[in-house]
Order: structure tokens, then sequence, then C-alpha cells
């Protein structure tokens, strides 16, 4: 059953971004097509320039377009008139956050995998693909001799985390603001409130906890030579995904809590 | 008889307005029930600590004896007063929708009434006309083999054709075991159908009793009563 849920939310996702992905291939495969002939005739030079910025103006929109679907999608159907079928389906407040979530998240990184493939669409040619591959063995041999393989592959790994973390708790912020913004008799007015209340709060509850951190470190550990490179962005990185969990978590709770216990439909 | 719907000191506050006010009453399997009151009343704060789109202060609201939660949202068929139809999706994609999520969702039932309407299923929501996705969503709701049916003003707003149309398709499309509670204020138009009637006024209960006992008792109609009762 959990299935379906995420079937219908990739469904209302995809219907929009689909088409521009399949509109961002046809605009490269233009531009590709373009550079084969002649740019230095002013007719193939001017259908190519506004091509390239066809291209890129739909190249920048799309890595807001996802963004932006999730969180409309995430207020039309749990918040608009659509939020009486949502939440008289059988589950959780808690599963359609999730789902919204997931979804979310999967449909920016195929955004993002979707602009690379374009990109290679463009620039594809026989040497390009050999110099890009060369580049690439050559950048990771680099920084597996700087760092071991096995440093490598964790700091790799690491900032994947991040990013995804990063992701699930500024979409999860948007729920939250959304969740707590419902209650205004103005849902938008309130959700653009709560979103900057809950950006302040942030700040200063991260302006106190970093005072409270650097008070309780003792000796300057930037200046403590015995202290490695490599451990110091470890604690870096550590610090940074602990604080996007419990950013996260508590972002998820109070969409949660909001939604299940106080939810104020039209 | 067995009780599909049982209310114990149901209580709903918003801040400091009391909607609902220590409701107890319990609604019989198999009966029609009449949900009257004016506008304001707290007849759909009620329908929606039943559906569980609120969660009362105080109280409890049980169905087929479970508390309200993902099982009791498995038996009852809701249809609110606003359009909750998606409009981007087709009206066979809202076909999809309900016969994914709802296991006693007839599809062959829902066609064949969709059909009779000339309403094509490749139709966009958006497309149809107010009338029609009114049509839809009440076949959408009366579709499923629910146990417990919550129409919430299904004939508001309604010209008297789609009104004749709409309680047609109330009555001969739900199981005779099951239950229907239709929350309205056009009481002429549903009183020959009615077996029970729960009347609530300012949050609190006027009546919870049978069409047949209240006319006894009142030698009224159930409309005369209730504009006696709701006398401005």
């Amino acid at each position: 059953m959990l299935r379906k849920l995420y079937k219908h939310e990739f469904i209302a996702l995809y219907r929009i971004l689909l088409p521009l992905y399949a509109v961002l291939f046809g605009l490269s495969g233009l531009l590709k097509l373009l550079s084969l002939f002649d740019t230095s005739k002013f007719a193939v030079s001017l259908i190519f320039n506004l091509i390239s910025t066809l291209t890129i103006i739909l190249a920048i929109g799309l890595m807001f377009a996802g963004f932006v679907l999730v969180i409309v999608n995430f207020y039309k159907s749990l918040l608009g008139k659509q939020g009486y079928l949502t939440f008289s389906l059988p589950f959780k407040a808690s599963a359609h956050i999730i789902c919204k979530l997931i979804c979310g998240v999967i449909s920016m990184i195929t955004g993002v995998l979707a602009e690379i493939l374009a990109l290679f669409i463009i620039l594809y040619d026989n040497s390009f693909i050999k110099n890009l591959l060369s580049e690439l063995k050559c950048s990771f041999i680099a920084l597996k001799n700087h760092f071991g393989l096995g440093k490598f592959i964790l700091i790799s790994a690491e900032i994947l985390f991040i990013i995804i973390f990063s992701l699930c708790a500024n979409l999860l912020m948007f729920f939250a603001s959304m969740s707590l913004g419902q209650l205004f008799k103005n849902k938008i007015l309130g959700s653009v409130v709560s979103y900057f209340g809950i950006y302040a709060a942030i700040q200063i509850i991260g302006i106190i906890f970093a005072i409270v951190l650097a008070a309780t470190s003792g000796e300057d550990i930037f200046s403590d030579s015995s202290v490695s490179l490599f451990a110091l962005s470890q604690g870096f990185i550590i610090y940074i995904l602990v604080i996007e969990i419990i950013e996260g978590a508590a972002f998820f709770f109070t969409s949660n809590h909001f939604l299940s216990k106080k939810l104020n439909l039209e | 008889m067995e009780k599909i719907l049982e209310c114990n000191g149901l209580t709903k506050k918003y801040g400091n307005n009391l909607a609902l006010n220590n409701l107890n009453l319990s609604v019989s399997k198999g009966r029609i029930v009449g949900l009257l009151g004016p506008n304001g009343s707290g007849k759909t704060t009620f329908i929606k600590l039943i559906t569980g789109l609120l969660t009362p202060t105080f109280g409890d609201i049980a169905i087929d004896g479970m508390p309200i939660g993902v099982d009791t949202k498995k038996i009852v068929s809701y249809l609110p007063d606003h359009n909750f139809l998606a409009p981007w999706r087709s009206v066979k994609g809202m076909l999809d929708y309900f016969a994914d999520f709802y296991a006693d969702f007839d599809r062959s039932r829902a066609e064949q009434m969709l059909t009779s309407l000339n309403i094509d299923l490749k139709s966009k929501i958006k497309t149809l006309s107010k009338g029609n996705q009114e049509k839809v969503s009440l076949i959408l709701t009366m579709s499923r083999r629910a146990k417990l049916y919550v129409l919430d003003e299904p004939i508001a707003a309604v010209d008297p054709a789609t009104r004749d149309y709409i309680l047609r398709t109330i009555l001969t499309n739900y199981d005779s075991d099951a239950t229907i509670i239709i929350s309205t204020h056009l009481i002429s138009d549903i009183e020959t159908i009615l077996n029970d009637v729960i009347m609530i006024n300012t949050g609190n209960l006027v009546v919870a009793d049978s069409v047949e006992n209240i006319k006894e008792y009142t030698g009224k109609t159930i409309d005369e009563y209730f504009r006696e009762v709701f006398r401005c």
C-alpha cells in the first residue's frame, strides 16, 4: 500500500518534470547538431545563440523547479482542498511527510542528473569523453594518494551524506513552515512568516551552540599542530551531519505534530 | 443493535471557541442518519473528528469498536463539502487512485455510473463542469463498499435535478448493513430517506433519536421540528 503512495507522488511530480527534461534534452541535442554546422554564418549563429540562451534558462530553471514543485505539491495535496482526500487515505500523517520527502529528494537528484546528461549531449565527442575520463582518473589517483583509499572513500561518502541530509533538512524546514502556517487565516502568508521565524530561531540557536562549543572545547584546536587536517575535517563533517540530523528531526516532528493534531483544512 | 459509531464526552475546542461540547451519542449499523443543524452548529467539526481530520480536545470516538486511525479510515468513505479531486488528474486517474488505496472500491460500479452520466473517463477533472465534478466525487465515494459513509452537505448548492441524482445514487449504492451519515440543513429534501436524526446546535447535542420517535413525541415532521428548534 505504501508503495502506491510513492507511485502517486512520483506521478504528481514527474508529470511536470519529465516534459521539462525532454525539452532540455531536445534543446541540448539541437545545440549539438547546430555546432556541427559553420557557426560563423549569421543565421546559424543566431539560432545557435537563441537555443543556447533557452537551454541555459531552462537548466537554471530546472535547478529550482524540482524544489518549488515539491513544496507546491506538499501544500496543494496536504493543506489545500485535496487534503480532504489525502488525509482520508489509510495512512498516518508521518507516512505522507516521509513519502513527500523521499520523492522530493529523488526528484531533485534526477534534476541534477538530467542537467549533467544535457551537458554531456552538448559536449559529447570522442576526445571530450576521453579527456574527461582521463581527468577523472588523475583526480581520483591524486586524492587516493593524498588521503589513502579508505579515507578517500570515507570523505566521498560523508560529502554525499551531507548533501542528502542538507537537502532533507531544507525540505523539512519548508514542510514545517507550511504545517505551522496552515494555522493562520492566510495560510500562504502564515507559511512565509513561519519560515522566516524558524530561520531566525535556527540562526540564534546556531550562534549560541557555536559559542558554547568554542567556550567548552578548551585549547584552540586549529593552532594545535598535533591535530591533523584529516582529523579536523572529520570533526567538521560530523558537526555538520549532527546539526543537519537534529534540524531535520525537529522539522519532521513539528510537521507531523501539526498535521496530525492541529490540521486546519480550508 | 450493533453500533458503528460511539462518542463519549466528545469535545472540540478551537482556541477558546467551543465547537463541540461533551457529545455522547451512538449510531447503529444499517441506518441512514441525518446530521442536522444550522450553519456553524458543529456538523463539519463532528464529521472531521469522525474522519480523523481533527483530533478531539477531550473525549473518545470509536468506529466499529476501533479508535480513529488508519484502520477506521479503511472502512469510512467520506465526501467532504469541498471539491477534493486533483484538477490535473483524469477521471480514470481518480479511479486508479481510489482503486489503489481502498480495497473496498468497486471500480466497475463506478465506471458504470460514470458511463451512464456520459462522463468521459479520459476527461481531465478541471475540464468537467462543477456539477459533474460533484457527481464524480459522489460516485467515487459511494463506489466504496464501506461500513460507514460520511457525506458532508452533498446536496447543498446543486440544482434540483442534480439533487435527485445524488439522493438516488446514495440510496442505490450502499449495502444494507452499511451506515450513512448525511450532514445537511436542507431537511425537507432528505427527510423521507432518514431513519435517525442527530441535531446539534452551537456544539451541543439537541436530539439523537429515530425519525419515528421524534415524529411521535413532537407530532411534527423533522423539517417542522427543526424550524421550531432553530427559530431565529
